[in-house]
C-alpha cells in the first residue's frame, strides 16, 4: 500500500488529512514537526509527504538538507501559504520537491495532486 | 426553524466615488481586509495611495516571497514609491543573502516578535508606510480566542504608540478575509478598516 506521511504543526490540519488520505486508501503516519519527521522517516519509509513550510523548529531548508542522510527517499509536495516565483520553483524542483499546494486549499485539490505522484505505486 | 443569533454587525462602504480622496487622506493606524488578493492587487492599491507623491514602503512579508514581489513588479510597477521588503518566508527553502532593498528574516512567532520586526527594520528603510502582509497568520477574527484579541489590541496600541511619526505616518495591516465572516473587527485602535474585494472570472472566449 502507498504510504503518505503528513507534516505540519497545526494539529486539526495534520489529523484531518490524516483521516481523509487513510480513507482514501493509503497508508498514513503523521509528524508534527521537522524533528520528529527525521526521526521516523526510516522506519514509515513513506512515498510522499506532505510537507509544511512554516514549522517552528527546523526549517524546510535544514529538514531537505538532513534528509540527504536518510534511506528513505520520499517524493514531497510542499503545502504553503507563500507565492513564489517561477524562479524559485525551479529551484525547488531541483530539491526533491515534486509539486506545492497553496494553503488553505480543496482537499480534493490536494487529493488529487498526491495521485498525481503515487498513482502507478501498488495497492495492496 | 432554528432560531439564529445576531453577533456582529459590520457597515462597509463603497468608495468608489471618493477613493482618490479617501487614498490621498489614508493614514494612521489601517486594518486592510481582503479576499485573497495577488501581489499585484495590492501594487493597485498602492499605485492609488498618495498618487505623485514620492513616498518609501516598508513591506513586511509573511505571504510573497522577494523574488515573486520582483517578479510582478515587471508588469505592474509601482509608480512613484520606493519598496524596501522584509521577507520572511524564502529563508525557509533557499539560502539568500540581503540586498541593498530586502533582508532576509525569520518569521516572526506572535505579534511581539513582529512589532520587534517593525522596529529594527524603519531604521535602515526609514520608511513612510509600512505593510504588514499578513496579520491573518496571528490572528482569525472570525474565532479569535480572548488570548489573541488581547494581544491584538496590545500591538496595535504598541506599534501605533512607537511605530508611527511625523514622516513615518501609516501602518498598513493586511488580512486576508478567507476564513470566514469577521464576528470581531478591531475598532479599537485602529483609524481605518477597509475591504478591498476583488473579484475575478475565467474570460469567455468569443470567436
Amino acid at each position: 500500500m502507498t504510504k503518505i506521511m503528513i507534516v505540519d504543526d497545526e494539529t486539526d490540519l495534520r489529523e484531518m488529512l490524516n483521516l481523509m488520505l487513510h480513507k482514501e486508501g493509503f497508508e498514513t503516519a503523521t509528524a508534527e514537526n521537522g524533528d520528529d519527521f527525521l526521526n521516523k522517516i526510516d522506519e514509515f519509509q513513506p512515498d510522499l509527504i506532505t510537507l509544511d513550510v512554516m514549522m517552528p523548529g527546523l526549517t524546510t531548508r535544514e529538514i531537505l538538507e538532513k534528509l540527504k542522510e536518510k534511506k528513505t527517499k520520499p517524493k514531497i509536495i510542499l503545502l504553503t501559504v507563500v507565492r513564489y516565483s517561477e524562479e524559485e520553483k525551479q529551484k525547488l524542483y531541483q530539491r526533491g520537491i515534486v509539486d506545492y499546494v497553496t494553503k488553505p486549499f480543496e482537499l480534493d485539490h490536494l487529493i488529487h495532486t498526491i495521485h498525481k505522484y503515487v498513482l502507478l505505486s501498488p495497492a495492496s | 426553524m432554528e432560531e439564529l443569533k445576531v453577533v456582529q454587525v459590520n457597515y462597509w462602504k463603497e468608495i468608489r466615488k471618493e477613493i482618490n480622496k479617501t487614498m490621498e487622506s489614508l493614514h494612521g493606524l489601517v486594518l486592510l481586509t481582503h479576499n485573497s488578493i495577488e501581489f499585484s492587487d495590492l501594487i493597485d492599491f498602492l499605485n492609488n495611495l498618495r498618487r505623485n507623491q514620492q513616498t518609501t514602503i516598508l513591506y513586511i512579508s509573511l505571504i510573497n516571497s522577494y523574488s515573486h514581489i520582483k517578479q510582478t513588479l515587471q508588469t505592474h510597477p509601482l509608480a512613484s514609491k520606493k519598496l524596501y521588503v522584509v521577507d520572511c518566508v524564502s529563508g525557509f527553502l533557499l539560502e539568500l543573502q540581503d540586498t541593498v532593498d530586502c533582508v532576509y528574516r525569520r518569521p516572526p512567532p506572535n505579534l511581539e516578535e513582529m512589532k520587534n520586526l517593525i522596529m529594527k527594520n524603519i531604521q535602515w528603510s526609514n520608511p513612510n508606510i509600512i505593510i504588514v502582509d499578513s496579520i491573518s497568520q496571528f490572528i482569525n477574527f472570525t474565532v479569535p480566542t480572548e488570548e489573541e484579541l488581547h494581544n491584538l489590541y496590545a500591538f496595535l496600541r504598541s506599534i501605533k504608540e512607537d511605530a508611527l511619526g511625523i514622516t513615518r505616518d501609516t501602518i498598513i495591516l493586511v488580512y486576508d478575509d478567507r476564513m470566514g465572516s469577521m464576528k470581531k473587527l478591531p475598532t479599537m485602535f485602529t483609524d481605518t478598516i477597509m475591504k478591498l474585494e476583488i473579484i475575478k472570472e475565467k474570460p469567455e472566449w468569443k470567436d
